[in-house]
């Protein structure tokens, strides 16, 4: 063990004789840490404001996964391993220490690791659908065919960082051609719309409403073919339809089935359970209506009709209703008390009667959104309209071109802008205003330039879709979406549940059945995940320390389609660095606190 | 979801009886009641834990206030509801705590209190709220406009009255046995505790449970945890000087109790929500208080100090008031959790390992304030020996050794349950910011750049660090992967105390001691 002089007077002896150890001296300086601990702190905080004001895609770019940031983290690197290499030789009072710099040395690895052979990314699973064997990455990639030799070429675009814009256009060119691919605008919501284009050939009328909402936002425009393109669903506003009639059409009505427990203390508020959740709208009511009289049971049906029965007459036999819903009231209780849980009798007379009725049958009417149907009117040119509210009576009329009318839904108002007695519908992508309800996806807006500077016509090009641009002679498939990182076997949903908390519909779990395959070994895995519970593939132990597996989790759920689920796939041979290097940080810094022998000079 | 419950509003706002004088008359303040079971919000509570939410999340406080009756308890309130809901759609018991939305929507004076039928009638505010859906539905919780947002709330607090007129909200009838245990409960109509509790003889639930909660919800141990702490400031501060053993055992019995009290509520609340006690703002503070508590009786018992337990002081007890003024914005209720919080060890252990961390920081920025003031008193920079400047130290050690391992164990729950070590998502990257600085703060007084008043000043200015990552990013950013804690309230008084902390560090700074910065190296060989 060194004494602090001895100590000192080796440093004195480094510090004269050799010019690497100044380096490594100057490297691992107090001084030097303590900047670089106050600027990361500072450039983090930043980044997170910069992560609010934009999005994380934003705050990647320029900040975490920036180079400049990578320089900052190896120079902390630098340092920590420059000043554990000044206390050379180590005794046991630097053991804290230098567990601690090291630990966070293994982090970082582990972190170099994981960043450079590792992805991340997400699949979208539907039960039924074919196996999944490419994962998406949040790396946004334009795809871009050669106008020479049709080869495909790809590149990394984020359309975020930057946004391009008509007066801030990005160009790239096209492989083996002068021709160059500008990009000059973006947005972050853009749906397919479909507009109406005259076509003699189709021999179907069409037509192109205005829909003006109560929020000030622009008209929503919806364009309808008879035959091919009948209806519109606007989220979950409403429907638009172009049909033969307005009338309602003859809808096959679902089949229920219900229980009611009768009370008759509480004759409101019977305990109902409907396979379709909605109720039928019977009602029943159990009593006598007069005292010490026999118990009678009596059905109201939902259009008000109803009759009274003695209860002794219709117990266990069941009746059939003009629409065929059939009505059994299956068991009684004269005196109704609850026993273990269970409903029970306590006792022959009718103190507290209580019937289970059961029901089974169709319902008369399925409660629908609001919703327009339009018809062709009297006369070309003039259209026929019904709007449904999604609450109270219908309106109808007819109505020409140009003209106004309101769809009956609260606070909007429909305008007909044209009417083609023989059109087509074609679908173009088109941003979508601000404050419009529906989903939408991110596109870009792009066109072709040829070397002397004849521009094309320019699209939008949504992620995820293709669309071929022009200029003169020269045309290109220009693709724009997520990169795709194919996996070394394929995955397919089998079953996904969603259980609920008590009595609402907060999702408790989300439990999802797939099966791994590799159809070169000719194997067929199952696996189950959950929320926090993910399923790993290749299974066992082996590769899961290297890090050599996938890790599926549970990650987004459609609350409209359950038969759909999302998941996280990570792949991360840097795990075991990582989690080795935080042990050692915490065992470090444990060390350093509370195990270090007591210090004899120091204050 | 919400829109239809908006339309049926209106409905049941249209079916009331126009005459709408129909006095409100109080019903019997029944404790009976109490221990009935009711499914509210995914959960089976006792009916009075029930009634406490209710009222809360309706008028913001336990209690009500109606012109006709007076002053009504939550218990009282719910209860004469539920007898005789006539009436009660016109007595002002909806707050509208945002003066922005109040003047927005037509609502002048300085009220803040509205009746149903009032509020029901007003188009902008159904539209307000219409328009947030949309925001919502389009862009992320971050782009609802505030004012839009308000009227949510309003809105939600229009529905739930609705469901308690409608009699819809007392579900308390339990579904016959061998339903699904997700099944809805039935609601009944007012009928006398007996008889409900006859139709509530069979499981599904714990009767001792109900009980505990109920007990939990009126017995209020947290607010006797702090009234024994301030009894422990008071007899440090006032007979410290004439009787310091007396000051010492009674402010050190007074602070035990409190202490005891504490742990006792969070125990009881683990064991009747049956999941760790940190899953939102309201368990936080009281996490933190406990953190804060747990380590200065600990080290006033090991370094025999006294300044811990009157340093720790303001802050246990301004933070159980916090909690216990505010249930609209610190929800006291037991609600169940978003799937990803449930049933995880490594994510118990991590956040548990944080908010203890930030108990210690602020036991910490606590006696940084003492030590500042000390030192100006005394004009001196305070030396790395001075005992306070120890007190400190052991604090931000402690506080640094499990911020560190809570943000480490962050990243172990993230690559353990769903993907990747380190995203940096804000609220990680906040717990980085807050930890690189207090190893700043450390390793700048081994550089010498700084001794015992820079050490205090730096622990004061850390502790705005850690209540960014706290509240800060949930309330101020409002962005990233720890959205399940995201909410909003309480911005102007966490903004007056950083403000406050603020002014206090720049006095600090501007009337140091001399010679408090870039004094020689203390030691360089660590």
């Amino acid at each position: 063990m060194l004494t602090p002089q001895a100590r000192k007077n080796l440093t004195g002896d480094r510090l004269t004789r050799s010019r690497i150890w100044r380096v490594v001296y100057a490297l691992g300086s107090l001084n030097l840490a303590v900047l670089l601990l106050l600027s990361l702190a500072g450039v983090c905080a930043v980044a997170t404001f910069l992560e609010s004001g934009f999005s994380a895609r934003v705050a990647r770019a320029y900040v975490y996964q920036a180079p400049w940031f990578n320089v900052w983290l190896l120079l902390l690197a630098l340092n920590l391993s420059c000043s554990a290499a000044t206390r050379w030789p180590w005794e046991r009072k630097h053991a804290g220490f230098v567990i601690t710099h090291a630990g966070i040395l293994v982090l970082l690895a582990g972190a170099l690791l994981g960043k450079s052979r590792g992805f991340e990314g997400s699949v979208d699973l539907s039960q039924g659908s074919p196996p999944s064997r490419e994962v998406l990455l949040d790396r946004p990639r334009l795809t871009v065919e050669s106008p020479a030799s049709g080869q495909l070429f790809s590149t990394p675009f984020d359309p975020e960082v930057r946004p391009p814009r008509p007066d801030r256009p990005r160009s790239l060119p096209l492989p083996g051609s002068d021709v160059r691919l500008v990009i000059d605008g973006y947005t972050r919501r853009s749906h397919d719309n479909a507009v109406l284009v005259a076509d003699p050939a189709a021999g179907q009328p069409g037509v192109t409403l205005e829909l003006t909402g109560p929020f000030g936002s622009g008209p929503i425009s919806a364009s309808l073919a008879l035959r091919d393109f009948p209806r519109l669903d606007l989220g979950n506003l409403a429907v638009v339809e172009f049909r033969e009639s307005p009338d309602s059409p003859k809808e096959k009505p679902a089949a229920f089935r219900e229980t009611q427990m009768i009370l008759s203390r509480d004759p409101d508020r019977p305990i109902v359970h409907n396979t379709t959740g909605a109720p039928s709208g019977y009602r029943f009511f159990v009593g006598s209506r007069r005292p010490g009289g026999p118990v009678e049971l009596e059905i109201l049906r939902p259009d008000g009709s109803g009759e009274i029965y003695s209860l002794s007459e219709v117990l266990e036999r069941p009746l059939a209703d003009p629409d065929g819903t059939r009505i059994l009231a299956a068991r009684y209780w004269p005196n109704l008390i609850l026993r273990d849980g269970q409903p029970a009798t306590d006792g022959d007379r009718p103190l507290n009667p209580a019937v289970l009725v059961m029901l089974e049958g169709s319902l008369r009417e399925t409660s629908a959104p609001a919703s327009l149907v339009l018809a062709p009117g009297s006369a070309p040119g003039r259209v026929r309209f019904r709007g449904q509210p999604a609450t109270g009576a219908p309106v109808t009329g007819e109505i020409g071109v140009g003209e106004s009318f309101s769809p009956g839904w609260r606070g909007w108002s429909a305008r007909l802008v044209a009417w083609e007695p023989s059109a087509r519908i074609q679908t173009l992508t088109v941003p979508l205003a601000e404050g419009d309800p529906r989903a939408g996806r991110p596109a870009i807006h792009a066109r072709l330039r040829t070397g002397e500077g004849k521009e094309g016509e320019p699209r939008w090009i949504a992620s995820g879709s293709s669309a071929i641009l022009q200029t003169g002679e020269s045309a290109s498939r220009i693709g724009f979406g997520l990169e795709l990182q194919p996996l070394p076997f394929t995955v397919q949903l089998d079953s996904f549940e969603v259980p609920r908390d008590p009595g609402t519909e907060e999702p408790a779990d989300f439990i999802a059945s797939v099966t791994f395959a590799e159809e070169k070994k000719n194997l067929a895995v199952p696996a189950r995940l959950r929320m926090n519970q993910p399923a790993t593939y290749p299974p066992g132990l082996w590769p899961q320390i290297t890090g050599l597996s996938y890790k599926f989790s549970q990650a987004g759920w459609d609350p409209q389609d359950l038969r759909r689920t999302t998941l996280q796939v990570l792949y991360d041979p840097g795990w075991m660095l990582k989690w080795s290097g935080s042990l050692l940080v915490v065992a470090g810094i444990f060390s350093m606190f509370y195990l270090r022998p007591p210090r004899s000079s120091e204050s | 979801m919400t829109r239809p419950l908006l339309l049926f509003c209106f409905f049941a706002a249209c079916t009331q009886p126009l005459s709408g004088q129909a006095g409100v008359s109080p019903a019997a303040d029944d404790p009976s009641y109490d221990t009935l079971a009711i499914q509210h919000r995914g959960r089976i509570k006792p009916f009075f834990a029930f009634t406490q939410e209710i009222t809360a999340s309706l008028t913001g406080r336990t209690r009500v206030t109606a012109p006709e009756i007076g002053r009504l308890g939550s218990r009282q309130f719910v209860l004469s509801l539920w007898q005789q809901p006539e009436g009660w759609d016109d007595q002002p018991v909806i707050l509208v705590d945002n003066a922005a939305l109040r003047k927005e929507i037509g609502l002048k004076g300085p009220d803040r209190f509205f009746s149903f039928r009032r509020l029901t009638g007003i188009p902008a505010l159904a539209r307000l709220a219409e328009e947030a859906d949309v925001a919502r539905a389009s862009g992320g919780s971050a782009s609802v406009p505030p004012l839009a947002s308000a009227a949510q709330t309003v809105r939600t607090r229009l529905a739930i009255l609705s469901s308690l007129l409608s009699g819809e909200a007392f579900r308390m009838v339990p579904p016959p046995l061998g339903s699904r245990p997700e099944a809805a409960w039935a609601p009944v109509a007012f009928s006398s505790a007996e008889s409900i509790r006859g139709m509530q003889t069979q499981g599904q639930f714990s009767s001792a449970k109900l009980r505990a909660e109920a007990f939990y919800f009126s017995f209020h141990p947290f607010r006797w945890a702090w009234g024994l702490w301030l009894l422990s400031a008071i007899s440090l501060l006032t007979l410290g000087r004439p009787a310091p053993d007396l000051a010492r055992r009674l402010g050190w019995s007074f602070a035990l109790a409190g202490f005891l009290l504490l742990v006792g509520g969070i125990a009881l609340r683990v064991w009747l929500a049956g999941r760790p006690p940190v899953t939102n703002m309201y368990e936080s503070i009281l996490w933190v208080s406990f953190g804060t508590a747990l380590f200065a009786l600990v080290f006033s018992l090991r370094h025999r100090s006294q300044a811990y337990l009157l340093a720790a002081s303001p802050v246990v007890i301004l933070a159980l008031i916090a909690s216990d003024l505010q249930p609209a914005v610190l929800d006291p209720a037991m609600n169940p959790l978003v799937p990803v919080l449930r049933s995880n060890f490594w994510l118990t252990v991590h956040v548990l390992t944080v908010t203890l961390s930030y108990g210690a920081f602020a036991l910490a920025s606590a006696l940084g304030h003492f030590l500042v003031l000390l030192a100006l008193r005394k004009n001196s920079p305070l030396s790395n020996g001075d005992p306070g400047v120890v007190h400190l130290y052991r604090s931000l050690q402690i506080g640094i050794l499990l911020l560190a391992t809570g943000v480490i164990l962050g990243g172990v729950w993230a690559n353990y349950s769903w993907g990747r070590f380190w995203d940096w998502d804000p609220k990680e990257t906040w717990s980085l910011v807050a930890l690189l600085s207090y190893l700043v703060l450390l390793h700048g007084r081994l550089a010498g750049w700084w001794t015992g008043y820079g050490l205090a000043v730096g622990s004061i200015a850390g502790f705005l660090t850690i209540l960014m990552a706290w509240y800060g990013v949930n309330f101020v950013l409002g962005k990233g992967l720890h959205s399940y804690g995201f909410g909003s309230g309480g911005q102007s008084y966490v903004a007056a105390f950083a403000l406050a902390e603020l002014a206090f560090l720049a006095f600090a700074l501007l009337r140091r001691p001399r010679a408090a910065l870039f004094r020689a190296p203390a030691s360089t060989s660590s």
